[in-house]
């Protein structure tokens, strides 16, 4: 029986959906058998992000209004052997034609044959959230260390912590090491403790993110990107490892080791 | 036979005493022929006040009227208050609620609102967009980011006493005050716990705690008490 994560931030463009490809891609290296499910009904981007497009023939509404069976519907990712798989949104349709029973039904369905069903989900906090919230068992909330993102971030633990649910695991995603040095922005601890939930990993940003999502293949792919370390990382967190904290210079380690073993 | 009511004289004016046993309209007909010397001797320009007292027995809203109206028709005769010694259990339930501290233990978040009846002490932070409300004072041990509303019915000897150390907003009834701190990069310690209350002028003021005691006395006392009538 698998279990299924929804990753959420709230607000837009924090890299919800890359972070969903590449945890899905880091996941699958570890050898578990991962199911993404794209739940941005009418904006798909995870297929793309995967470099899975063209496969597409049937997509999550099809399945759910009775047109194709699940196994029809799942595309699985060539570069893995039957590790990595994907059920795509539709592209045609909006947020409101699934409900939250059904998609509940679905991952049920989907728990049975992965390790890990990974929602992704859309931003705001409507429907296709709450759709995506009411399946998973867990939650990994992605912020930036943007004002904005955090507050969002900070809506989304209220509503999430409602559920069953109950408290998500943060990742603080496109840390810019400068910036966050200089003091210019919110530093990962400051950010931890305003937000008071659990740290589960933090992601450098990194031109090579961009440049990988848009050849289709996740970063976490490349073994000595910085960004695929932090992916990877986490990946190991989610099944249960202790990984230390990723530093942002390495005279500030004793720093982050308190941070981190606290 | 035992009267059911009694007309007394007291240095406060005159009392009716209702025996609890009695049926109502029994008490109206007596009542009527004891106050019957007072409505003469009662002048225009100096109405006498009555004080009604009835015991261990609860006058409804529509006994109230009909006693009222019996007493002060045509005369020149008022009715003071109708004390009871009794109160029904759902006002006693409101009155309790209206009094006692409400204790929360929670982080308040963005979007987030805690609402409760008389004073509110919360056991968290309150982040920016969530709101705390009270009818009474607000006490919060923890970081005011978001919206303290103190007094939320009108209450207006409200405060709110919190670290306002942040970008926050305070309301008390319906006044409304901004805190802004220039520098909020958060410093961590430096606590300034300090309280906000409504002055005579109804202004907004920020005092140190230690005013407390001085600006609102009666402030963790449950004073006044339930009235009857």
């Amino acid at each position: 029986m698998g279990k299924a994560i929804v990753i959420t931030s709230g607000k837009g463009g924090v890299g919800k959906t890359t972070s969903t490809a590449n945890l899905g891609t880091a996941l699958a290296l570890q050898g578990k058998k991962i199911c993404l499910v794209d739940m941005d009904i009418g904006l798909r981007n995870l297929d793309v992000i995967l470099g899975l497009e063209n496969r597409i023939i049937y997509d999550i509404v099809d399945v759910i209004e009775g047109r194709a069976k699940l196994h029809q519907a799942i595309i699985k990712d060539k570069r893995f052997n039957d590790q990595l798989f994907l059920l795509p949104a539709a592209q045609n349709a909006d947020k409101n034609v699934i409900n939250e029973e059904q998609m509940i039904e679905l991952v049920a369905e989907l728990n049975k044959d992965y390790d890990y069903v990974l929602i992704d989900c859309p931003a705001g906090i409507e429907q296709g959230f709450k759709n995506s919230i009411a399946a998973a068992d867990d939650a990994i909330l992605i912020t930036t260390p943007e004002i904005s993102a955090i507050r969002d971030a900070d809506r989304i633990i209220g509503l999430v912590e409602q559920t069953k649910i109950g408290s998500p695991k943060l990742v603080i995603n496109r840390i810019r090491k400068q910036m966050m040095q200089k003091g210019e922005v919110m530093d990962i601890d400051e950010i931890t403790r305003h937000l008071s939930v659990e740290l589960l990993g933090i992601v450098f940003e990194d031109d090579e993110v961009v440049r990988s999502s848009n050849k289709g293949n996740p970063v976490a792919l490349d073994p000595d990107n910085i960004s695929s370390q932090g992916y990877r990382n986490i990946a190991r967190r989610i099944l249960g490892e202790t990984v230390p904290l990723m530093t942002l210079k390495e005279e500030k380690k004793s720093f982050w080791q308190k941070l981190f073993n606290k | 036979m035992q009267k059911v009511v009694t007309l007394k004289g007291t240095k406060d004016g005159f009392q009716l005493l209702v025996d609890q046993a009695a049926a109502f309209q029994t008490v109206l007909d007596e009542m009527s022929k004891l106050i019957e010397p007072l409505k003469k001797e009662a002048a225009a320009d100096k109405p006498l006040e009555l004080t009604i007292k009835t015991g261990n027995k609860l006058f409804t809203d529509r006994e109230k009227s009909e006693t009222i109206a019996l007493i002060e028709d045509k005369s020149n005769l008022k009715v003071k208050n109708i004390e009871s010694e009794v109160v029904t259990i759902d006002r006693a339930l409101k009155w309790h609620n209206e009094v006692s501290t409400k204790l929360q233990v929670s982080t308040v978040r963005s979007g987030q609102m805690i609402k409760v009846e008389g004073d509110l002490v919360l056991v968290g932070s309150v982040h920016p967009g969530g709101t705390v409300k009270a009818t009474g004072s607000i006490f919060i041990l923890g970081d005011l980011r978001g919206t303290a509303h103190a007094g939320a019915e009108g209450k207006e000897e409200s405060v709110v006493v919190a670290n306002f150390s942040y970008n926050a907003q305070v309301r008390i009834v319906d006044h409304v005050h901004v805190i802004e701190q220039a520098d909020i990069v958060a410093s961590g310690s430096a606590s300034k716990v300090e309280v906000v209350y409504l002055d005579d002028l109804h202004i907004l003021r920020v005092s140190p705690l230690s005013d407390i005691k001085n600006l609102r006395p009666e402030l963790g006392y449950v004073t006044g008490g339930l009235i009857n009538g």
